[in-house]
């Protein structure tokens, strides 16, 4: 310390420097107007022997153009100057206004500096005299590595972002063969395979195609009755009994059970709340019924898109209304999109929780709608998109003008915002009847529970006096004769004896309280119609830039607002006093905005073929891919904007001739497709792809004759059941829960969903990849992965199923058994040489078996063949 | 193709078609990988004390903090958080008596009598911290960085960047891992957006003497023979299947994950199989007795696991939360790990395979030196707690390239805030990606259209604890 102020006693200050510290105030000036350099020379070799070897060792590390952290590089002038997310590092002259000096003296918990280790005292004065001196710096060279870029949008303009463009008018292209295109895409299609000299695939067999319309329309194989029809129809016009099949399917309401759950992947929907405890979301069930209703009812994309982020909104008046409608229970249930988890419930920085529940609000409507990652652009600009961090602060001050948390649920516990719904007459009357029949039992259940204590407490003081007696054996007659009010209790009664019945009292207290308890906690649920819902905030709250992702270091507040390089680009003008969420809405379903329709298009088309036009369906940033066939996708998404339905997008694509191609490798691939193209981006045959393990999941029940369609919606979770919960504290939802008799089989859609480790009874699904509850994803990955095959051979799931289906199986007679078997798993009849094969399996399992001693060798042997079946991948796959 | 298929193409050509094609292209990905640079482990056994294990009562010593116990603390409330129980904050000093031990001369508390007699082969770092005082997001963030988001753990971080050095077991395996209450989730062993395959596979493996461990579904009531049998058949259809559709990945994958599988239901059986140690062994491992029975089989199971190739492997002992009664309860969580943990060490040095398995002991924070009391203001001094700490605590490392015999950093004077030598949980992810030969810098997978890394845009390489 002393050599670095001897050093420095004859420095003088520099003009600049002095109304510097003048302006700082008087203490300053006091303290540091002797410490100044006589000359720069001298002030340039106290930078070079004692603060740039200091830089060098203790903060080069991180913060250099090699690696810049904070967004911050000290290794040129420039960059501290320029400083990093927090403000300038150092203001020359004022070591106390220098956020460098701040955080090298550790005097703030969120920045101290070097992290690793404070700098010895010595270090902190040379770098406080550097600075007061004026911080000479001579490092006026600008390392090539780019900074960060706060403040200003991504390197890739807007006008260099394809997906950000107009969408285009498309003329359909004239192909060579005009018979084999029945609708547009498959002239766009052909065109390109045209142009590359492939030849599309052959239509697909009937067995091919009728699988595959029911798996991806309904998400369940065609059972044999319904084979049959469609072979009968097709012997008159295959194209007619084609189109037949897909308006009875897409108006079916297994349709919207197997859609619903597309859209549930990028909600993040599941039963419970956070990713730590358990704790039960009761009312999630409503959004999925309202999910799968949407599609079944074809809600219009622009509604289904106002209801999930504004639903709960009073619309203005339309032009010729009245007055502005009230939001139906729908509208509400709707916003569930935007409230349920996960969210980390159990978080003590209250304020962190809120900001981390908007970072997730916005991500998930970026993702889903407009197929943005904008998280990026929580802690910076956006490096690869055109989106700054106003514009990402812009959109969660919408969001943070709305309330998804409320209240607490239990001590230090948030609770997600529930919203009584608005109810019909009859609704009313029905409710009225629960909560009768409610109050009834909880009565009922009091009254046990004080029964079941009074027995306790009388046990317990027989039992008192039992010991005593037993203590002191001469005055046990005396005891009897006195107290003879028990005599029931007591006479007779070894000391065992009442022992043994206290502890069956405490049981009977502990169960009766318990569902005392459950009934309690369950209350609001089961005596009002409840939803977790979004409401608005008292007024709106622009959001101030969050430093770095951290909720309290703020910058500055950005007006509420959209992607600011999207168009429709109008200054948006809020509804007066609302959030700005159904303004949002509008935004995001403009026709002009184009991103929202061909998101979406492309979502349905990778449904259907696999891979979206687009692949990186939740990416249509610069990091991710182009579009295969960009005039389809914008042709595909101007069309959609003519009706916004999503059941006429399906059936274009299903009734297309490129949909409905044989996913058999064919002419294309002699042609050498599978050498130039072996992804099939240019659609020279269909696609072929696993089961989705919902589908595979159904369809196993379907074959085995335990599809439960009837269960159709309604809670997930069964809490009322002992087992299933404890009510104590927040509620906890067992892990391994016990169903109602009549929920068995129904469809996996259906299933209690939990975050983190999956409830039992979805182990079977999450095997095969069912997406983490905790993350939005609009494409699953396949993966072919030993925990799958030990599910196949040895679940519980899969042995039920086999044995089911031989059962049914066994009822037939013999010669039917193995032509039967294949026509319920495969859709197809089996070839001579398969029947043989099969029977010589069963032959020898059996023969096995019983040499073994097997109790039931012939059943068990069929229930093997069964399950292989189940298990071969013309099952597990989809052609 | 199609008719050779006619003409029966046997199974020994299917396989000589998948081999084929294997051979054709890379090697699978879980095939070991050399790493970046040279490694110093080779393996890693994790130890995570679910909870928050106290640092003051166990390894880092705080006479001051003892000296004036019972007295208001000098430390400034965070009004950001809310802390119930916390009305005071009058420091709370340790029960447990420090002595110095091993030629280096590190403090252990008495709790640890077994592990003590190992000091001179532990790294001690006294200066951890962390981001997060709640157990979910930090225990998250313990195993993949982040607090709040889904992230690959370090497990599969691992398995993704090293691959595993035995292909019929699972390279990521935790052993009864705590997936339910506020300190446990299976997102803790999950690889996110990193391929499936590097996911880990929780070992279930119950309380109580004798149990055994096992997998999901790893056994059916179907002989083997018999199963092998099934099998073929299965794998006849899938041949017929593929031949008429032409090359196919996905479905070439399932055929090939059911061989797998298979040798897997004969090898994992096997693993598991403690019975086959000697006693001597056993008894090393406190197994057989309580309380040390349960977490002794988890060490022996992990030895066998680093044994056969394991590349990652967890072991977990959940209950070191003591908001109360810490006097009481800290003990018996203590004793429960202490043999175990120095039978672990003994064991492996003995098999020369400490050298090269990194252990790390850990909670996914510390504890407060200053009182918690959740009764309400009823509890007697001797049934108070401590409150969750991320601003200081400790983690042990041993073998695997790291300095034996070391304390590195250091709290304040009273256990509460980390101040010198200061690690970030980030840093102890990178050190550990270090000593495996990984740079976290360049350990990375683009999703979502970025490079992900597990240290995020964090992390520094602890030199100074490298051997």
């Amino acid at each position: 310390v002393q050599a670095a102020s001897l050093q420095l006693k004859r420095l003088k200050q520099t003009p600049a420097n002095r109304l510097a510290a003048c302006a700082a105030g008087g203490v300053w000036l006091l303290l540091f107007s002797f410490a100044v350099a006589d000359d720069d020379g001298e002030r340039l070799a106290f930078f070079e022997n004692k603060v740039r070897p200091l830089l060098i060792k203790h903060c080069y590390e991180c913060h250099s153009h090699e690696e810049i952290n904070g967004g911050l590089v000290l290794d040129s002038r420039e960059g501290w100057s320029r400083g990093g997310d927090s403000g300038p590092a150092i203001v020359p002259g004022q070591p106390e206004k220098s956020l460098l000096i701040k955080a090298v003296r550790y005097q703030d918990a969120d920045y101290e500096m070097p992290p690793d280790g404070k700098l010895p005292d010595s270090g902190i004065a040379i770098l406080e005299n550097w600075i007061a001196s004026g911080a000479v710096d001579p490092r006026n060279e600008t390392p090539s590595a780019q900074s960060q870029t706060d403040g200003k949008i991504g390197p890739v303009s807007a006008d260099a972002l394809w997906s950000f463009q107009p969408i285009q008018e498309t003329a359909v292209p004239k192909v060579s063969d005009a018979a084999w295109t029945v609708e547009p895409i498959d002239a766009f299609v052909r065109a390109r395979l045209d142009e590359l000299e492939l030849p599309p695939a052959p239509p697909a067999e009937n067995w091919m195609l009728l699988r595959r319309i029911y798996i991806d329309l309904i998400g369940l194989p065609p059972t044999i009755e319904q084979w049959s029809a469609f072979e009968t129809k097709c012997r008159e016009d295959r194209d007619a009994a084609v189109e037949a099949t897909v308006n009875d399917l897409l108006s079916s309401p297994e349709f919207g059970q197997r859609w619903a759950r597309h859209w549930l992947d990028l909600t993040a929907y599941a039963d419970t709340i956070g990713v730590g405890r358990s704790i039960p979301a009761v009312e999630a069930y409503r959004y999925r019924d309202y999910v799968i209703n949407a599609f079944n009812k074809d809600k219009l994309l622009p509604e289904f898109i106002r209801q999930q982020i504004a639903g709960d909104i009073r619309v203005p008046a339309a032009p010729g209304q009245k007055e502005s409608q009230p939001p139906t229970a729908e509208d509400i249930i709707a916003t569930g999109f935007l409230a349920i988890g996960p969210w980390e419930l159990v978080s003590g920085d209250k304020v962190q929780l809120r900001m981390d529940v908007v970072d997730r609000q916005v991500n998930r409507i970026g993702k889903a709608f407009l197929g943005m990652t904008l998280e990026c652009a929580r802690c910076h600009a956006h490096k690869f998109d055109p989106v700054s961090q106003e514009d990402y602060f812009a959109l969660a001050g919408i969001l943070r003008s709305s309330v998804t948390l409320d209240g607490r649920l239990n001590g230090v516990f948030s609770q997600i915002h529930h919203v009584p719904l608005p109810e019909s007459a009859d609704e009313l009357i029905e409710r009225a009847e629960w909560i009768r029949q409610f109050e009834t039992e909880l009565a009922d259940v009091q009254r046990q529970v004080n029964v079941a204590r009074q027995r306790q407490k009388t046990l317990e003081s027989l039992k008192t006096q039992l010991s005593e007696t037993r203590d002191e054996p001469e005055s046990e007659s005396k005891v009897k004769s006195t107290d003879s009010s028990d005599k029931t209790l007591s006479d007779g009664n070894s000391l065992d004896d009442v022992e043994k019945e206290l502890a069956e009292a405490k049981t009977a207290f502990a169960e009766a309280n318990k569902r005392l308890q459950t009934l309690n906690y369950l209350r609001p649920h089961r005596t009002t119609r409840l939803a977790m819902a979004m409401r608005d905030g008292p007024e709106p709250e622009p959001a101030p830039i969050n430093i770095r992702g951290n909720a309290h270091q703020l910058g500055q507040i950005v007006p509420r607002g959209f992607l600011s390089s999207v168009a429709p680009k109008a200054k948006p003008r809020f509804k007066i006093g609302t959030s700005g969420r159904l303004d949002l809405a509008e935004w995001i379903s403009h026709p002009k905005n184009p991103l929202t329709a061909r998101v979406w298009v492309n979502r349905i088309w990778h449904h259907l073929f696999g891979v979206g036009l687009v692949r990186t369906v939740d990416n249509f940033g610069s990091t991710g891919e182009p579009p295969s066939h960009p005039e389809l996708l914008d042709y595909l998404a101007r069309e959609f904007q003519k009706d916004w339905s999503t059941k006429n997008l399906i059936r274009r694509i299903v009734l297309s001739r490129t949909w409905q191609q044989s996913s058999i490798n064919s002419l294309a691939h002699s042609a050498g497709a599978d050498k130039s193209d072996p992804g099939n981006r240019h659609l020279w045959r269909a696609n072929r792809r696993r089961l989705d393990a919902e589908v595979l999941h159904d369809a196993m029940l379907l074959v085995s004759g335990q599809l439960n369609l009837n269960h159709c919606g309604g809670p997930s979770l069964p809490l009322e059941h002992a087992d299933n919960f404890n009510p104590a504290s927040t509620g906890i939802v067992a892990k391994e829960l016990k169903f109602p008799d009549n929920w068995r089989g129904r469809r996996a859609i259906f299933l209690p969903q939990q975050r983190g480790d999956p409830f039992d009874e979805v182990s079977f699904l999450a095997a095969f990849d069912l997406p983490a509850t905790n993350s939005e994803t609009g494409a699953r990955t396949v993966t072919a992965l030993p925990a799958q095959a030990l599910n196949l051979v040895n679940s519980d799931f899969i042995r039920q199923q086999s044995q089911e289906l031989a059962e049914r199986v066994a009822k037939l007679d013999a010669d039917q058994r193995i032509p039967t078997l294949y026509r319920t798993v495969y859709g197809r009849m089996p070839a001579e040489h398969e029947i043989a094969t099969a029977t010589e399996f069963i032959e020898s399992i059996k023969t096995q078996l019983c040499e073994q001693s097997h109790e039931n060798p012939y059943q068990e042997a069929w229930s093997r063949l069964c399950q292989a079946l189940l298990m071969s991948n013309e099952f597990l796959f989809r052609t | 193709m199609l008719q050779q298929a006619a003409c029966g193409f046997g199974l020994t050509a299917l396989s000589a078609m998948l081999q084929q094609q294997l051979d054709a292209s890379e090697p699978g990905p879980l095939a070991p990988r050399t790493p970046y640079y040279p490694a110093r482990a080779k393996r890693v056994i994790f130890m995570f004390m679910q909870g928050g294990p106290s640092q003051m009562e166990t390894f880092d010593y705080k006479p001051r903090l003892n000296a004036d116990h019972g007295k208001p603390s000098p430390f400034e409330r965070d009004e950001r958080v809310e802390q119930p129980g916390v009305s005071e904050m009058r420091l709370f000093g340790s029960s447990w008596k420090f002595a110095q031990y091993g030629e280096s001369g590190i403090w252990v508390s008495d709790l640890f009598p077994n592990l003590a007699k190992h000091v001179d082969d532990l790294c001690v770092l006294n200066g951890m911290h962390t981001d997060n005082l709640a157990h979910a997001p930090a225990s998250l963030q313990l195993h993949t960085g982040a607090t709040n988001l889904v992230r690959p753990s370090m497990g599969s971080w691992v398995l993704y960047g090293l691959g595993t050095e035995n292909q019929n077991l699972p390279g990521y395996m935790t052993i009864d891992h705590p997936t339910t209450g506020d300190g446990g989730s299976s997102m803790h062993f999950a690889n996110a957006f990193l391929p499936a395959y590097a996911g880990g596979t929780n070992v279930l493996m119950s309380k109580g003497i004798g149990a055994k461990p096992s997998l999901r579904n790893l056994e059916g009531d179907f002989p083997s023979s018999l199963q092998r049998q099934q099998l073929d058949y299965v794998q006849r259809l899938n041949e017929q299947h593929l031949v008429a559709f032409g090359r196919d990945q996905q479905m070439e994958g399932m055929i090939e994950s059911f061989e797998l599988a298979f040798r897997m239901q004969s090898e994992a059986p096997e693993l598991f199989n403690l019975e086959s140690e000697t006693d001597a062994t056993r008894q090393m491992y406190g197994i057989g007795e309580e309380p040390t029975d349960f977490f002794g089989r988890q060490c022996l199971l992990a030895r066998r696991m680093a044994e056969a190739g394991v590349r990652f492997i967890q072991v977990n002992a959940s209950g070191w939360d003591h908001h109360g009664q810490i006097r009481k309860r800290l003990p018996e969580n203590a004793a429960q790990v202490d043999l175990p943990f120095a039978g672990l060490i003994q064991d492996l040095k003995q098999r020369d395979l400490l050298k090269d398995t990194l252990i790390v002991w850990t909670g996914e924070f510390g504890r407060t030196p200053y009182e918690q009391d959740l009764s309400g203001g009823s509890a007697m001094m001797d049934n108070y707690g401590r409150g969750h700490n991320p601003y200081g605590f400790t983690t042990l490392l041993a073998g695997g390239g790291v300095r034996g015999g070391l304390v590195h950093g250091a709290t304040d004077e009273y256990g509460y805030r980390a101040v010198e030598g200061k690690v970030h949980l980030h840093d102890l992810h990178a050190t550990m990606l270090h000593l495996l030969g990984l740079d976290h810098e360049r350990l990375t997978f683009r999703h979502a259209g970025r490079d992900f890394r597990l240290t995020d845009v964090y992390g520094r390489v602890v030199d100074e604890i490298v051997v």
